[in-house]
């Protein structure tokens, strides 16, 4: 994977990259233990925690936008063509501040309104779709996720400013919790 | 016929449960500043906010009008300023589109920033620091996970997975609809936050039963 080498970018987009995909993991191993589909209540729980770890470790850096997805795109796109533009088009003189603020607010809504129901079109859609392995049972995925934490905090002890310096401390809590995660430690009862 | 449960009156019950598990926790042990009791306490009064958050609901509403008042300022504003500096039609466009776009993709995460303060900063509040201590019985401890505890988390979930709709019960929609739903998405966290206090108590009695200090 060129794309996590120590080299590709700074250390808050990683942490990004790998909240993104922990949050998946945790989401699909809390619906399995709902549905009583795969019951462990302790898995999900504990990469929870090393989840928090790492937005306690991303919220020493700047904030990031995260990546725009499909649904999104597809729904601004919609709302500027369908709405935006007839309207920029039919109203007269819509440069003027207000105007053109309310034709904003009418492509917002209309972008919204258009992700929601692509959302819940693909809820409906999946429903009959089958659910596959527990990402959660995946060995490769600690040992990916292990490696990426570390050098996030790699990066992150090498940093100049002492403030972002102490991630590499709340990483190092998140590989803990990550270990204790896969281990599943011996518990009562 | 069962009774309709609104969501409100259960969230109430889970969150007196809650109360009940950690007045047990603070009564029955002597050390508040454990660690792993520390930060089971702390997860336990996060859950209640979190629940408390949930069954006020509006969160869509809220967001919807925080959205909408902020574009139509940022676009107003930028639109006033490009006339005043004389900009063509094509300017104005361009340049309220462009920060239009940029400022709301930045507000997810000024919003999680901020609500990430604010509970902590509730979390913070909320823990107890000088126990209400009993006679006689903190020297024991407690032997297992308060049985409120467990119960609210049964009841949480039972509540969750109604608020879902028995439509969306098959995994892959309901792994597609806990995000989307802001409701769902809170009862969520706080399910998860819940584990998490159950699942430190655990760890402290491992470390107990292994007569680790």
């Amino acid at each position: 994977m060129s794309r996590d080498d120590p080299f590709s970018g700074g250390v808050a987009p990683r942490l990004r990259r790998l909240d993104q995909e922990l949050a998946e993991t945790v989401t699909d191993a809390q619906c399995r233990d709902w549905t009583a589909d795969r019951p462990d209540r302790v898995g999900f729980a504990r990469l929870g925690q090393t989840r928090r770890e790492l937005l306690t470790a991303a919220a020493r850096y700047r904030p990031t936008t995260r990546p725009v997805d499909g649904p999104t795109l597809l729904a601004a796109l919609t709302a500027g063509l369908l709405v935006t533009l007839p309207l920029l088009l039919v109203i007269p003189g819509p440069i003027r501040p207000l105007p053109l603020a309310g034709i904003a607010v009418a492509g917002v809504w209309a972008a919204l309104a258009v992700r929601a129901g692509l959302r819940r079109l693909r809820i409906r859609r999946s429903r009959r779709a089958a659910a596959g392995p527990a990402p959660i049972d995946d060995p490769y995925l600690y040992a990916g996720l292990r490696r990426r934490i570390e050098s996030c905090a790699a990066s992150a002890r090498a940093d100049r400013s002492y403030r972002r310096r102490a991630a590499a401390t709340d990483l190092e809590y998140a590989l803990d919790w990550l270990s204790a995660a896969q281990e599943e430690l011996p518990r009562i009862r | 016929m069962s009774p309709v449960r609104a969501l409100p009156a259960e969230l109430d019950a889970v969150r007196a449960l809650l109360a009940d598990g950690l007045a047990q926790i603070t009564r029955s042990t002597d050390d508040l500043e454990q660690f792993w009791i520390r930060s089971a306490c702390a997860r336990l009064t996060e859950t209640d906010a979190v629940l408390a958050e949930a069954a006020t609901g509006g969160a869509g509403l809220i967001s919807l009008l925080v959205t909408t008042a902020v574009s139509f300022g940022v676009v107003a504003g930028v639109a006033a300023l490009a006339r005043l500096a004389g900009a063509g039609a094509a300017g104005v466009l361009v340049a309220s589109g462009f920060l239009l776009v940029t400022t709301l993709r930045l507000l997810p995460a000024l919003r999680s920033v901020l609500a990430r303060r604010s509970v902590a900063a509730a979390a913070r509040h909320v823990v107890p620091t000088a126990p209400a201590r009993s006679f006689g019985l903190a020297q024991y401890g407690f032997a297992e996970v308060p049985e409120p505890l467990v119960r609210a988390r049964v009841q949480l979930v039972s509540a969750t997975l109604r608020q879902a709709g028995s439509a969306n019960w098959p995994l892959p929609a309901l792994r597609l609809a806990v995000p989307a739903d802001p409701v769902l998405a809170r009862l969520a966290h706080a399910d998860l936050l819940l584990c998490q206090a159950i699942d430190c108590l655990e760890r402290y009695l491992d470390d107990l039963a292994k007569e680790w200090p």
